[in-house]
């Protein structure tokens, strides 16, 4: 599984002004651990509103990139250490993977 | 007869001059003048005589001297032609068929080995001359062609008609038979001799075979000059084999080191992708770096970091370029490209770095330049980027000069002038080679020698030609394409031309409402690109809150999930709130697509929607929609 579609990820940062480009690395890198923290917790505390708001953020924010890897996660068990472990490895991995494809267009 | 009267034997005239009396007197007188004419006769026949015996003398004589001097032009002949068969190796043989004679030339004997004058009877004495593995073929062919022919009694014409005799030579008298074969060269040696015999019927006036004329040639030297020919031949066609062989064993090997360099670059070019990404990420991940938390040598580093990353970056691209160029998967995507721009860009992009160093960095656009061309803009920069960056690497103090010209033929002509160290004429060839470094500075100021590389690939691919000139000071780096004129477009592909304004010019307002910062930057992003002016906030009531504190909006986009207050709250309060605020346009933004979901949202008042992820075109048309804005359906995104 493709962890982002990177036609489309390249596809929005160009439709983007140039200055936005770092902005948006930071904020979708932001976003993204913030969102999957709440998740765990929210899962964690069993918390079932909460659980389906940052499931609903996370999937959002993953939209903007075709980002299915982790929105297989998002929908998955993440009950078990491991999953949970998984889980943000794929986030970071995610993360590193946007980033990649919007750092050329960051200007000189 | 006896009995018989004499009148019966006489004539009556006989009879009456014997029965007349005879005159004695007469008589001797007519007996002398016979006597006397007699003797005349004598005398004359005598005279005739010794004449006759003169003239025979005369010719006897004229005829054995004539008889002597052919004779010896005979045997002066003879003897030149028994000389020029000796000289020439060749002799000749008479069959009398008739007779059964066979008559040799002297050459002839001393060819087979007789001792000359021997006596040759038949033909079989001379096959016994021959090597014993020939005699059988000769005789073979003797009987097979030569007296099978004899037992014709007279010739066939090719026709298959009967010559009757014709007066000239027929066609089978003409007919010549040959055969080649072998005797010792000398007896008891082992040398051998080669002989060719010919043959030719001669027919009688009948047209029958009456004898056969047979020249037999020695071609000893020739056989061995054609043995020689042969073997000559016959190496010269082994060695061709062995080229051949050498040849398609080279080819073979050709192939294999192709196979084995495209693996290479195949393998190169992967790996350069697969290093390329996630290098991406890492120099973007530099790029995040607050350098305002850092310490000076901190930021000296993150500086080195960052300047290796792109470096090898660069490296990367040009591996990837190059092994698609190898590849020959490097084509061009040509379009709308203006001229001027590119040209431009790439100077201003590369203006930091000449600044660095002091160097002026000019653009010289000679008046008749395209602005609009037909062409790969992304190739075009990379050239322009590629001779800049040189210019400006290999250039300590002056300046760099970016000149274009057209030429008479219609092509552009680009040239980037330098102050820099020149480039001896014997090592340019060397420039535009992979991986080549002409070190001229003692060591290289960076790169790995792919650019020049690279742009003869791409400047072969656009079908121009590129190269490098002296120049007053320094080098002259120079590209001819052609290129193709267009008029300019009336709409360019790119969404930056687009903007949203209303019947009285003005743009529009908007009022965002998104609480996640990725999405509040993407929405943000995309209305700035549209011309708009955008307020963003981070949640229902911060929207109900400023659309009331009398900021005029045209638009308000609101998430629907929001935490403080959702999205269908804030709009069900909107339109609650007095006067024409109630009426302001509010599009959801929202990452529900089915139409349950969007449900909350359209209840509330909001009047359209854009799905998430946002495209920029969509946003577009939406807003329009609700401005009542005209669209331009035509714009390309």
């Amino acid at each position: 599984m493709e962890l982002i579609d990177q036609e489309l990820t390249l596809s929005q940062f160009e439709a983007l002004p140039s200055n936005v480009v770092v902005p948006l690395c930071e904020a979708t890198s932001a976003d993204l651990r913030d969102w999957s923290t709440r998740l765990l917790d929210a899962v964690a505390a069993q918390d079932d509103e909460a659980i389906r708001r940052a499931r609903h953020s996370l999937k959002g924010l993953c939209g903007n990139f075709g980002a299915a890897a982790v929105m297989h996660h998002v929908d998955s068990d993440l009950s078990s250490t491991d999953a949970r472990a998984r889980f943000l490895d794929c986030v970071e991995a995610t993360i590193a993977a946007v980033v990649a494809i919007a750092a050329p267009l960051v200007p000189q | 007869m006896p009995g018989t009267p004499l009148s019966s034997f006489a004539m009556p005239h006989e009879v009456a001059a014997a029965i007349e009396p005879v005159d004695p007197a007469a008589q001797i007188a007519l007996l002398e003048r016979r006597l006397a004419r007699a003797e005349a006769a004598r005398a004359a026949a005598e005279h005739l005589l010794e004449q006759k015996s003169r003239i025979l003398a005369a010719a006897n004589t004229e005829l054995t001297a004539r008889q002597d001097k052919l004779s010896t032009s005979l045997e002066r002949r003879t003897r030149q032609l028994l000389d020029a068969q000796r000289v020439a190796g060749f002799g000749t043989m008479l069959w009398d068929i008739k007779h059964q004679q066979l008559e040799l030339s002297p050459q002839v004997q001393v060819m087979i080995g007789l001792e000359p004058g021997s006596a040759v009877k038949t033909y079989r004495s001379l096959v016994r001359g021959l090597l014993r593995e020939d005699r059988r073929r000769l005789l073979d062919w003797m009987h097979g062609e030569l007296l099978a022919r004899l037992e014709r009694d007279h010739c066939i014409k090719y026709d298959g008609q009967p010559c009757q005799g014709s007066p000239g030579p027929c066609e089978e008298a003409l007919r010549e038979y040959r055969i080649e074969v072998r005797c010792p060269a000398e007896k008891g040696g082992e040398g051998v001799r080669s002989l060719r015999i010919m043959a030719q019927f001669q027919v009688d006036s009948q047209c029958r075979p009456a004898m056969i004329f047979v020249t037999v040639q020695d071609i000893t030297r020739q056989v061995r000059a054609d043995n020689e020919a042969a073997a000559l031949r016959a190496r010269e066609l082994q060695r061709l084999a062995d080229l051949e062989r050498l040849n398609k064993e080279l080819l073979l090997a050709r192939e294999q080191a192709d196979l084995a360099n495209d693996a290479k670059s195949r393998f190169l070019a992967m790996m350069s992708h697969d290093i390329r990404t996630p290098l991406n990420g890492v120099i973007g991940m530099l790029s995040l770096f607050d350098e305002s938390t850092l310490t000076a040598g901190q930021r000296r580093t993150l500086a080195l970091v960052r300047s290796s990353g792109d470096q090898l970056r660069v490296l990367l691209n040009d591996i990837i370029d190059l092994a698609r160029a190898e590849a020959g998967k490097l084509a061009l995507t040509p379009g709308p490209t203006n001229l001027v721009d590119v040209l431009t860009d790439g100077a201003d992009f590369w203006r930091h770095l000449a600044d660095d160093k002091s160097l002026s960095l000019d653009i010289v656009l000679a008046p008749d330049t395209p602005t609009w061309v037909e062409a790969d803009s992304v190739r075009l920069r990379q050239l322009i980027d590629n001779m800049l960056s040189n210019a400006i690497k290999y250039t300590s103090e002056g300046g760099v000069l970016l000149k274009t010209r057209v030429l008479p033929s219609g092509w552009l002509r680009t040239e980037v002038i330098d102050t820099g160290i020149g480039i001896p004429a014997h090592r340019r060839t060397e420039l535009f080679s992979e991986f080549s470094q002409l070190n001229l500075l003692g060591s290289e100021p960076g790169g790995a020698g792919l650019g020049l590389a690279i742009c003869q690939r791409i400047i072969e691919v656009m079908g121009g030609r590129l190269g490098v000139d002296d120049a007053a000071r320094g080098s002259c780096f120079w590209f001819e394409i052609p290129v193709v004129r267009i008029p300019v477009p009336k709409r360019v592909a790119n969404p930056v031309v687009r903007s949203l304004r209303g019947a009285d010019g003005r743009v529009p307002r908007v009022l965002v409402a998104e609480d996640l910062a990725t999405n509040r930057i993407v929405v943000e992003g995309c209305l700035r690109k549209l011309r708009c002016e955008v307020h963003v906030v981070e949640d229902g009531q911060q929207a109900l809150d400023a659309v009331g504190s009398g900021e005029a909006y045209d638009l308000v986009l609101m998430d629907m999930a929001m935490p403080v207050m959702d999205g269908p709250e804030a709009t069900r309060r909107i339109r609650a709130l007095p006067g024409e605020l109630a009426q302001l346009p509010i599009i959801a933004l929202t990452a529900f697509t089915r139409p349950e979901e969007l449900e909350p949202m359209m209840a509330a008042g909001a009047n359209d929607s854009v799905a998430k992820p946002i495209v920029i075109d969509d946003l577009y048309r939406a807003i329009s929609r609700v401005l009542g804005i005209p669209v331009e359906d035509d714009v390309a995104h």
